[in-house]
């Protein structure tokens, strides 16, 4: 058989196959089983091509939006000068290097959006951009995009809600486009950045701070967590290699006193109370300062 | 070997076509249950089909509301979910057949979800998209 016959016939069971799919979604349609909130029917069902069952395994943490939040929330102030220097957006480097320093950009910018700096978070979201644009999915951050942003700068929950969305569309795309190292890399940076700016003044911090800091311990499982399951590639080892020391510098974070867990249900919110809490001494919060700084300008550095 | 190159471009031709429709029904359908919360950065969603499972861990901070989503297609039927506490107790099950849970944590903690797609007697087996989505608010 030639190789045109053979890719012919692949082609019409490809065809016939497709065909089949798109039929037996519309037939859910006609037994009223659609979801009135798609648009179409068949959107995300299909026949299935496997028939072995299996358990996915998602891997997720915090984004550098919600560290944020609650830095705001336990007083610290914002301070322009610990932002990542933006000439790190204009500096040619390979794949890897974008995607770590888009990373800190996102945190970055997630902290300016939080504490309502407009100008600073309008700068980040061009080198967001810049950085997008080189990784191939530029097309998320839209010119529409970046206008409705400038356009509702004063709004802080309408940039929050843009930035948000737009890290959404680049983990779903660098996935989408096979990256998911590059988005592991994106979730890792983040975070060192996040946790870099929760730390830069801790004199005078109060107990809730050091505590909010003793608890990305759990953060930090939760990312390595995440990144390890794509240890394949050379970036992501170094990765998990340089996030050690600021693993080794969480040992110092202690288990408080907070009881068992009591769960409620109020109007139909659950509310989990008491459980325990994460504690750390002033020698430990200063530890995890240091060996985080020190890190994350290792990865703002150029490539 | 020309079948075999043939089968997997097929096969990797399906799987891609999959995930595009996946992520289109999670931004149509599943972006719009979460309505204030700001969501998470993560895009987690899958192909599944009747009898598969599916877990997310994270760790939730204390005094921020959060809502979890799992939006599932309807060719897949009743999915089920819950929340589970660090140690595997049960907190919460959607047994009303609810498609999202709204939740306030006194203490940071790692919570497990936990999704079961349902057997399914059907001659024809289905896959459908099911995602997993979190949302924040202050």
């Amino acid at each position: 058989m030639s190789i045109q016959s053979s890719i012919r016939k692949s082609l019409t069971f490809t065809i016939a196959i497709a065909a089949l799919s798109w039929g037996c979604g519309d037939s859910s349609t006609l037994n009223g089983a659609a979801d009135d909130r798609g648009s179409s029917a068949t959107e995300g069902a299909a026949i299935a091509q496997r028939t072995k069952t299996l358990k996915k395994i998602f891997r997720a943490a915090p984004s550098p939006m919600e560290t944020a939040r609650i830095i705001q929330k336990e007083g610290v102030a914002f301070n322009a000068d610990y932002l990542c220097s933006l000439d790190l957006a204009e500096q040619d480097g390979i794949s890897t290097d974008h995607a770590i320093h888009l990373g800190i950009y996102g945190a970055d910018l997630s902290y300016a959006s939080i504490f309502q700096k407009n100008s600073e978070a309008l700068q980040y979201l061009d080198a967001v951009k810049t950085l997008s644009n080189e990784l191939g999915v530029g097309s998320i951050l839209s010119d529409d995009i970046i206008s409705r942003a400038e356009t509702n700068r004063a709004n802080r929950d309408t940039v929050v809600t843009i930035v948000s969305r737009a890290f959404f569309d680049l983990n779903e795309q660098l996935k989408a486009i096979g990256h998911e190292d590059l988005s592991g890399l994106v979730v890792a940076a983040g975070w060192v950045e996040g946790l870099y700016l929760a730390t830069r003044e801790l004199d005078g911090a109060t107990d809730a701070l050091k505590q909010r800091i003793a608890e990305q311990k759990l953060i930090l499982e939760d990312v390595l967590y995440l990144i390890e399951s794509y240890s394949d590639s050379p970036a992501i080892e170094g990765m998990i290699s340089n996030l050690q020391p600021v693993r080794a510098a969480f040992e110092g974070v202690g288990q408080g006193d907070g009881g068992v867990s009591k769960v409620d249900n109020e109007d139909g919110v659950i509310i989990i109370s008491g459980g325990n809490t994460l504690k750390a001494d002033d020698e430990t919060i200063l530890a995890i300062s240091d060996a985080i700084a020190l890190l994350r300008n290792n990865l703002a550095k150029a490539s | 070997m020309k079948y075999t190159i043939l089968s997997l471009a097929l096969f990797a031709f399906f799987a891609a076509e999959a995930s595009s429709q996946c992520r289109a029904f999670t931004k149509r359908n599943c972006l719009p249950i979460m309505e204030d919360y700001t969501q998470n950065d993560n895009y987690n969603a899958a192909v599944l089909i009747p009898g598969d499972a599916a877990e997310l861990d994270m760790a939730f901070y204390g005094g921020v509301k959060y809502r979890v989503v799992v939006c599932s297609h309807p060719v897949l039927g009743a999915v089920e979910f819950g929340l589970y506490d660090a140690e595997g107790n049960s907190i919460w099950k959607n047994t009303d057949g609810s498609d999202h849970v709204d939740l306030s944590i006194e203490n940071t903690q790692q919570l497990s979800i936990r999704v079961s797609v349902p057997q399914s007697d059907a001659a024809l087996i289905h896959e459908g998209c099911v995602s997993i989505m979190l949302g924040s608010k202050d």
